[in-house]
């Protein structure tokens, strides 16, 4: 261990530079991967911060009157983790010996008590919880309430049902206090306080004032109460939320807990999925600059290592000298690579950049340890496998050989085995350990199984096919290198043999440029099929459309009046009649919509109006399974469940910017006012549909703006946006959110540079007696220089067109998987004119990548070569 | 008293791609215990190869070599290793220093790879240090030394692992007239006081007088006809062997 130490740190303070891009190479790789998930996880912890510390179900429901059994068929439902019947109504707190003072009026909560810990309900700091097994005549008190009557664990409370009252609910359009029928009698029964609850979750509502019972003798407390059927649900989140929401949505209204909806959208998936999965590619391309940077210190140590051997050093004591190099180098390599990785996301997120788009605020900030130690683990490992290669080429190597200065070691190429080995650690292993330390952002479904599984058989077959097969691609290099010959002979000569004589090293180099132009090449595709997704969408939904919003709730029929009176608008959304049930639903006066879309259809519309239909969105429709004909049970402004009938999907109407809400259904006015009060009287939004091309036309806006300026004055101040302006905004912000893509991408090209850097380093150092000839023949350096730019143009070049067809290959996989996942209709797009920035790219980047060892090439001693070798 | 090294029959055949060398064919010879033992013979006439199987670094394609008693074909691996470690010092015409250890610490390198790296080892480095001159560079790495130096550090290495038999590959060849004649009988000196057994390989003809014997080796053989012993080495006697070997 003394000798392993002792040799293993004088080389690393020796070689600076090598250490310094061993660790380098480590670091990039590790704070990639870390950056990644550390600002996934404060996207996610940022935006779903709670307001407050008040507790909120992850979703409650209310069942239809068809359904039987809710609570065991709720129970039975994928994606439901815990569920319990709840309530809550007022009730009157009174000590039980003190009936002179009124008593206080609280809140109440009724939860099956042994469900309630599951769910995260409370949490009681002081005496015990409810015994799920003894819940009679026990309650939980909020801190509040124990204050204001001095109550302690063990005192008696009493609860007094108070009168029955009157409601305020939504019939037939019109709000009314609907009194219960049999007025019930005060009610009162004595309670044991059982433990007192800390302010926060549940105990924090109503500043403290509240009592929690088992839901049964709630109930009991309660009878002959209409208190509404409602269960909260703990969601089961390796279940996808729309699968929960589709067997929901069959017999049940529902309320999401919009908090766990961050992140959990098909399309935020796939985007969080594709962020990790461009972290496995810097992995793959990190563990290709170690190998090459611990086979470097390899070649250059060849005489000391034979002379060690010669010294009696055993072969097991030299492989522990670069063992423990690799430690050290994987140990420095992953502290750098988490401070790098945390300053990455902590950028990221000081510039608005988050794994759910650009421009989002998020203040908190913490490192997500549990995931991101077992990823540093990872990279460590990979660095420590990475010094498995050298260990092996030494075993094999020929210490006599090495003390004469001779070639010790067989070449970089490797064995036939070892570059199996290789292609089997590249393209398997490394792949399954990251998914196993990394899991994929919701269900491993079959759409998803599928993506990766292609996915990761593309890369498989661009790592390992051409580590097996290195040849065919050197072959194909000293191709391109014959006509080079003719404009430089000497150069094109010697990087053509180099070509052929290495095919491993050249082969490696080449892969790792083409998985960089490979990513580059799939994600312009994607981001063009978004884009093309938005111009489809458009023309339908946007497309000479003007929306006026941050109006000050104007009359209704006096803005219709106006705005109708312009030639050129054809007919007005109203944008303003709004309700949350559980998703957005619009409603729209009939009257301005029969003259497009589906409902020109005269049995369509007059379903629309008479009959609770509702035009549900291409993307609800997709989201939730919806088809027309389906019913939705929604609970209405009366407090019932009642069904709504999917008569069409369509994005024709309804859609309204800021919010952009793309989910939504579309009912009448007439059904809007009736089930939910909603009345069209007033409006704060609308959304205008003009004649053919008049949202190019400046002037049309200028018009409405000055008529409407003369009937409402301040209405210049109101927002104006055309449909085309809305339209180049989403694109725009296509290409902003995926610029974090660009960001993993571009330090994955870094890497590559790196690997091929390292890899014509090694190639310098394995061939210094060969230059040194060259030199001694007369050769100048920068002849020698061109051969290695000559050698390194054909390495990018080549990469950058396999890069090209891999990525043509692997894009309309990848864009058919994203189109199943996030339910958008995707039309297949390539990386059109972007594919020659591609090859310019690997071109520059290859040559760039060579600069350093052309230096350090024309820094060796020719005479020194020749003499040592 | 048993020989140091004792050969026979030795064979060597360097194989690649474009045929097979032979380099040695049917070597024979023996060296006694604390016998300074010169082999001689012109560039590519298989000295180095032969110093190589002899340390067990390559192995022979025919004859065997017993070392110390031993049959090195019997060892293998770990074991080879281990009996290199225990029985041979070498001294390399390019030094062979590793470069990033200073003087000091090359010098205890044998013993730190033996994990014998303890007082008496210590004290015994310090002696050598000594011994050979180097206490004002001791601290100095490879590359502020002269060849001399180097050389020297090179000796003391080979010393201080304490093994019996020196072997050493032109160890002047890298060096000035005056350090060469140094760094030899600094070797003299070692193998008379010490009692070391050394095996010289060289074609320097004022080398091979600090010898007890001279043998020389030519086409992969040792000739038997001209072999130099005791005060019959001089430099001419060298010079005139070589003339009637036509080398």
């Amino acid at each position: 261990m003394r000798l392993a130490s002792l040799l293993a740190f004088r080389s690393l303070l020796a070689r600076p530079s090598r250490t310094f891009f061993a660790v380098f190479g480590i670091a990039i790789g590790i704070a990639t991967v870390v950056g990644i998930f550390t600002l996934d996880h404060n996207t996610i912890l940022g935006l779903s911060q709670p307001s407050g510390s008040d507790w909120r179900a992850d979703i409650e429901v209310s069942p239809t009157v068809k359904t039987l059994d809710p609570r065991r068929d709720l129970a039975g439902i994928p994606g439901v983790a815990k569920v319990s019947a709840f309530f809550q109504n007022e009730v009157l707190a009174q000590l039980p010996d003190d009936s002179s003072k009124a008593p206080r009026r609280t809140r109440f909560y009724g939860i099956e008590t042994s469900e309630a810990k599951g769910l995260g309900v409370y949490r009681v700091e002081k005496g015990k919880d409810l015994d799920p097994h003894n819940r009679n005549q026990e309650i939980l008190i909020g801190n509040g309430l124990a204050e204001d009557l001095r109550l302690s664990p063990g005192d008696r409370l009493t609860l007094i049902r108070p009168p029955s009252s009157a409601k305020k609910l939504c019939v037939d359009g019109q709000i009314q206090l609907v009194h219960p029928d049999k007025p019930l009698p005060p009610r009162a029964e004595t309670f044991l306080v059982a433990g007192i609850l800390a302010r926060e979750r549940l105990g924090a509502r109503s500043r403290g004032r509240l009592v929690i019972a088992d839901y049964a003798r709630g109930r009991d407390l309660f009878e002959g109460v209409n208190i509404g059927e409602t269960f909260v649900i703990k969601r089961d989140p390796r279940v996808d939320i729309e699968r929960l929401k589709m067997s929901l949505g069959e017999s049940y209204s529902y309320d999401i807990n919009r908090q766990i909806l961050v992140g959990q959208a098909a399309d935020e998936r796939a985007f969080r999925n594709g962020v990790r999965f461009a972290g496995l590619l810097t992995m793959v391309l990190g563990l290709f600059v170690i190998f090459h940077t611990l086979s470097i210190a390899l070649i250059e140590r060849v005489r000391e290592i034979s002379t060690l051997h010669a010294l009696g050093t055993t072969r097991r004591q030299i492989a522990g000298v670069f063992f423990l190099e690799a430690c050290i180098l994987a140990l420095l390599g992953g502290v750098a690579g988490l401070g790098l990785g945390a300053a990455i996301a902590k950028i990221l997120l000081k510039l608005k950049i988050t794994t759910l788009g650009v421009g989002k605020n998020i203040e908190v900030f913490e490192i997500p340890w549990g995931t991101v130690l077992p990823l540093i683990g990872v990279g460590c490992a990979m660095a420590l496998l990475g010094s498995v290669y050298p260990i092996l080429r030494l075993k094999k190597g020929s210490s006599a050989a090495g003390l004469g200065g001779e070639q010790a070691f067989e070449s970089n190429e490797g064995s036939r085995g070892f570059r199996f080995f290789s292609a089997v650690l590249l393209a398997f292993a490394l792949p399954l350990l990251y998914i196993i330390v990394v899991p994929s952002v919701g269900e491993f479904a079959a759409t998803f199984a599928t993506t990766l599984f292609i996915g990761t058989g593309f890369l498989s077959l661009l790592v390992g096919l051409p580590l097996l097969v290195p040849e065919v691609l050197a072959r194909m290099g000293a191709w391109f290198a014959k006509p080079l010959q003719r404009w430089f002979p000497f150069a094109g000569l010697l990087a053509s043999r180099t070509l052929l004589e290495r095919p491993t090293r050249i082969a490696v180099g080449i892969i790792g440029v083409a998985m960089v132009a490979t990513a580059f090449i799939v994600l312009k595709g994607m981001t063009n099929s978004l884009s093309a997704e938005i111009d489809v969408w458009s023309d339908v939904a946007l497309k000479d459309r003007l929306f006026i919003t941050d109006i000050p709730d104007v009359d209704y029929e006096t803005f219709k009046g106006v705005v109708l009176d312009h030639p050129e608008v054809l007919s007005i959304e109203h944008g303003s009649m709004r309700t949350y049930a559980p998703f957005l639903i619009v409603g729209i006066p009939d009257d301005q919509l029969r003259d497009y879309g589906p409902l020109q259809n005269e049995n369509l519309l007059h379903r629309f109006r008479e009959r609770r239909g509702i035009i549900v969105s291409g993307r609800l429709a997709t989201d939730l399974g919806y088809l027309p004909g389906d019913e939705i049970p929604i609970r209405t402004g009366r407090g019932v469940v009642e069904l709504f009938i999917v008569i069409a999907v369509s994005d024709d109407y309804g859609y309204a910017p800021h919010p952009d809400e793309r989910l939504y259904g579309v009912i009448s006015a007439r059904t809007m006012a009736n089930d939910f009060c909603v009345k069209p009287t007033r409006v704060n939004r609308v959304s205008l549909r003009l004649k053919d091309g008049s949202d190019d036309d400046g002037k049309v806006l200028a018009d409405l703006r000055s008529k409407l300026e003369l009937a409402f004055p301040g209405a210049g101040k109101w927002r104006y946006e055309s449909g085309r302006f809305i339209h180049d905004f989403f694109r725009y912000d296509i290409d902003r959110d995926f610029f974090l893509f660009d960001i993993i991408l571009g330090l994955s090209a870094l890497l590559a540079a790196m690997g091929l850097l390292n890899g014509q380093l090694l190639s310098a150092l394995e061939r210094r007696k060969e230059f040194g000839i060259l030199r001694a023949l007369g050769a100048e350096p920068r002849q020698i220089a061109g051969a290695t730019l000559v050698e390194a143009s054909l390495t990018g070049i080549i990469g950058g067109l396999l890069g090209l067809l891999m990525g043509s290959i692997l894009s309309p996989l990848v864009i058919g998987a994203l189109e199943l996942v996030s339910g958008l209709p995707l039309p297949t797009r390539g990386a059109g004119w972007f594919s020659l920035y591609v090859l310019i790219g690997s071109w520059a980047l290859a040559v760039l990548a060579v600069l350093y060892p052309i230096w350090r090439t024309n820094r060796l001693d020719p005479v020194a070569d020749l003499r040592t070798g | 008293m048993t020989d140091i090294i004792k050969v026979e029959d030795l064979v060597k055949i360097h194989e690649s791609k474009r045929g097979a060398t032979p380099v040695l064919r049917g070597l024979s010879f023996q060296q006694t215990r604390g016998e300074f033992l010169c082999i001689m013979g012109p560039s590519g006439s298989g000295k180095s190869t032969l110093l190589h199987l002899l340390s067990g670094l390559d192995r022979p394609s025919g004859g065997r070599i017993f070392l110390d008693g031993q049959d090195l074909a019997d060892l293998e691996g770990r074991d080879l290793t281990l009996k290199r470690r225990r029985t041979i010092g070498h001294v390399f015409q390019f030094f062979n220093l590793m470069p990033n250890l200073s003087c000091r610490e090359n010098i205890l390198l044998p013993l730190t790879i033996a994990g014998q790296q303890d007082a008496a080892g210590i004290a015994l480095v310090e002696t050598l240090i000594e011994r050979f001159g180097l206490t004002a560079r001791a601290s100095a790495l490879p590359h502020e030394l002269s060849g001399g130096e180097m050389q020297r550090t090179s000796i003391a290495r080979a010393l201080a692992g304490g093994q019996e038999l020196l072997l050493c590959d032109e160890p002047t060849g890298n060096l000035s007239q005056r350090a060469g004649r140094e760094v030899m009988e600094s070797l003299r000196q070692v193998n008379k006081d010490d009692g070391r057994s050394i095996l010289l390989v060289t074609h320097n003809p004022r080398d091979a007088t600090f010898a007890d014997r001279v043998l020389f080796l030519v086409d992969g053989q040792i000739d038997t006809e001209q072999v130099l012993k005791g005060p019959d080495i001089t430099t001419e006697a060298v010079h005139e062997a070589l003339s009637a070997l036509s080398i």
